[in-house]
């Protein structure tokens, strides 16, 4: 089988800190692996570089979001789809909604519970509401793998789970990063535990309980 | 000898966190910041108290206090005539600013979006350098005392200031969708999608600003001779009719203190259409047989007018008959200006530290503040042109009244700002003189220099500018040329003045970026 990702002894550090040591990492199609470790531990990171092997295959939802808060959920939405369209189609959509583009836009905001919110500014939402909104944008971009930084992690716990669901669902491969360590252990096939920028675990979900993802916060 | 650590760093960085950038750089960094600082601002009082030596700054009026007692007596009382006459003035001059500014802001946004291009950079900082009352001379000259004129006045040097602000807001958007690599190929849709949606708040309230500014341009155009409030004013004053020019100024006042309450975009189509219908339709003349005869043989020397002359005996004639007027007028010009700006950037920066001292320890007296506030609020209302006007009259003729004017205007505006600024950080608790020297002056004192140097460039437009008041700046020079019909002086002449801005606001520029983060481009006010 082809490895979708690969890092063999993957090093990173910023000029006074190093953030990744020596990272050993291959990932194939169809797994599903969440990420879990503390903050700092260099997740994000690691999700970048892992984006930036298959930019074209994936749709990463970034942990700051990068809403537009000028515009409107469904624009905030649509935007992952600008550079398929021509800029006058763009130019007409900001002015009324591409009713195709709405028809999809909708089935996908209606799975994450904010279709009522498709046409409202994206800075009268809640953090949550907002959260899902940049999930939305990841999910229309109809990538196979999704690479989410914390996507759920604004959410209460019903909430992150249907989230997580229509993710996991809707793509081939998932990486993701969570802080959640049930939700990691409950949808997931394969979990990696970072610590201090190295892997500290790397086993199928299944031969992991709780108490081994809690080592990685201590 | 000034040698400013290039690293960025914070409006309000204060000791401590220079000493962490000095921390950084042990090798380069001998002085603190604040030893630059200190530093600077003694170069600038320095350079401005020399030249005063060197400057006729004194007061040629025989009985100055008497002519000012006078005018306040004038001011206290106002009187008018013709009640009528005054609401119309105001109208032409609100109509004048609305439409101009609304022309210069679409054509300033169509500029800003092509802004990278360095032929739009170079013609929009040309034309930014000439200030409107320039432009309004020379279109004087094309469409006569009309109303096109006036709007044309402020609509070109406005367009070209859009368009650099709203480029430099552009840059400031802070979401830049990393994620979506291919977003940036159509540069249309990531304007639209990305930039515009972030910004258009911040353009909005810039362009509320710009509407205020644009009522006081238009004010001081009827200073020459167009249909507006300073027409009147001008009149008011030189025939000593004080009670008169009281009630102008008041009304002014009041039309600018009034902007916020009813200058709102969602009616500006309503309003531009009824200051389109109340503006004198014949004054809209379009003559283009002038407009080609004012470019093609006005604005050239005689010497290259000639029948068959060659391309390089044109460039020959002119470069010789140009390099002739620069040594007699160009280079008196560019001194004397030089000279105005540099007394007046000390002396604004001598009046701020002062203003600002005196808020910072009348901040518990309610009535005090409310008063000293009121003041700014009136300084920096006050146009510089008027100011300078009204001083040249006490004063007498001489480059006193124009520094005083200039220093007024700028340090009230920048007192203002820094006032605006200490509220934000909550910073304003100094309980005493001491407490404010070690507290407040140190935090704001960075941003203080970097808002100087930002009106620095604008100073030195209008020291240009008050030359047509007599003081003998540039302006002195070219008002003359017009008035001698030697429009070809005029625009050689001009052309110095707009090289001699631009070369200011890069040094200003530069120094503002040593200074603060962004350089403060956007006076905001919302």
């Amino acid at each position: 089988m082809r490895h979708l990702f690969k890092l063999t002894d993957y090093s990173f550090s910023y000029p006074d800190q190093s953030v990744l040591a020596e990272v050993s990492l291959s990932i194939e199609q169809g797994e599903k692996v969440a990420i879990v470790g503390q903050s700092g531990a260099g997740k994000s990171t690691l999700l970048n570089v892992l984006y930036a092997q298959q930019p074209d295959q994936s749709a990463y939802c970034v942990q700051d979001r990068q809403l537009i808060f000028g515009l409107s959920c469904y624009n905030n939405i649509y935007l992952a789809k600008l550079a398929e369209h021509t800029a006058l189609q763009n130019l007409l959509n900001l002015l009324k909604p591409n009713p195709r583009a709405l028809q999809k836009i909708t089935v996908i905001a209606r799975q994450l519970a904010i279709e009522d919110k498709l046409h409202i500014s994206v800075n009268k939402l809640s953090g949550g509401q907002q959260q899902r909104v940049a999930v939305a944008r990841a999910c229309y971009q109809q990538k196979p793998v999704f690479i989410g930084d914390e996507p759920v992690s604004n959410l209460d716990a019903l909430k992150a789970q249907q989230v997580l669901e229509v993710i996991l669902n809707s793509h081939q491969t998932s990486i993701i990063a969570l802080h959640d360590r049930h939700l990691a252990l409950q949808y997931f096939d394969r979990i990696v535990g970072l610590k201090a920028g190295k892997i500290a675990i790397d086993k199928p979900a299944a031969k992991l309980c709780i108490d081994d993802l809690d080592q990685l916060y201590l | 000898m000034l040698n400013f650590k290039k690293h960025s760093r914070h409006p309000n960085s204060n000791s401590h966190q220079s000493h962490d950038g000095a921390f950084s750089h042990p090798a380069k960094s001998v002085s603190s910041d604040g030893i630059r600082l200190r530093n600077f601002s003694l170069l600038i009082l320095a350079a401005g108290l020399l030249v005063s030596f060197f400057a006729d700054v004194e007061v040629h009026a025989s009985e100055p206090w008497l002519h000012l007692q006078l005018m306040l007596q004038g001011l206290f009382t106002p009187s008018v005539s013709n009640p009528q006459s005054l609401l119309l003035d105001l109208l032409y001059t609100v109509a004048v600013a609305l439409i101009g500014v609304s022309v210069s802001v679409v054509a300033g946004f169509l500029l800003s979006l092509c802004y990278e291009h360095y032929l739009v950079r170079l013609c929009c900082a040309f034309f930014r350098a000439i200030h409107e009352l320039f432009w309004a001379l020379i279109f004087l000259q094309i469409f006569g005392l009309s109303v096109t004129t006036a709007i044309l006045a402020i609509a070109i040097p406005y367009a070209c200031t859009f368009a650099r602000v709203f480029h430099d807001i552009y840059q400031q958007s802070q979401v830049k969708i990393t994620q979506l690599s291919q977003i940036k190929r159509s540069k249309i849709s990531y304007f639209l999608y990305v930039q515009l949606p972030q910004t258009l708040p911040k353009m909005q309230s810039y362009l509320r600003y710009r509407f205020e500014c644009g009522i006081r341009t238009s004010a001081v155009l009827g200073f020459v001779g167009l249909p507006t409030i300073g027409f009147h004013l001008e009149t008011a004053f030189k025939q000593a009719d004080y009670s008169f020019a009281g009630a102008l100024l008041i009304a002014f006042y009041l039309l600018i203190a009034s902007i916020k309450y009813w200058l709102k975009l969602y009616l500006l189509p309503l309003y531009l259409s009824i200051a389109i219908y109340v503006l004198p339709s014949s004054d809209f003349v379009n003559d283009s047989e002038n407009i080609y005869r004012f470019f093609s043989s006005d604005i050239w020397p005689r010497v290259v007018l000639g029948e068959g002359l060659s391309v390089l005996s044109i460039i020959y004639h002119y470069s010789q008959w140009f390099a002739a007027l620069f040594m007699s007028q160009g280079v008196a010009g560019i001194f004397n200006t030089l000279m105005l700006s540099m007394m007046a950037i000390a002396a604004t920066a001598v009046s701020c530290v002062v203003m600002i001292s005196i808020i910072a320890s009348i901040d518990q007296y309610w009535l005090m503040q409310k008063i000293a506030n009121s003041l700014l609020l009136i300084l920096r209302s006050t146009p510089e042109y008027i100011l300078a006007f009204v001083l040249l009259l006490i004063i007498g003729p001489s480059m006193l009244p124009a520094v005083v004017a200039l220093s007024m205007h700028n340090s009230a505006l920048i007192s203002f700002l820094l006032q605006r600024n200490l509220e934000e950080k909550y910073l304003r608790k100094a309980t005493g003189f001491s407490d404010y020297l070690y507290k407040i002056l140190p935090q704001i004192y960075p941003y203080f220099i970097s808002l100087l140097m930002y009106r620095a460039e604008i100073i030195l437009r209008e020291s240009a500018i008050l030359g047509v008041l007599g003081v003998m700046t540039l302006g002195f020079y070219i008002d003359s040329a017009f008035e001698d019909l030697r429009f070809d002086r005029a625009f050689a002449l001009l052309f110095i003045t707009a090289v001699l801005n631009i070369l200011v606001d890069q040094f200003s520029r530069k120094m503002q970026l040593n200074f603060t983060q962004q350089g403060i481009r956007v006076r905001s006010r919302d």
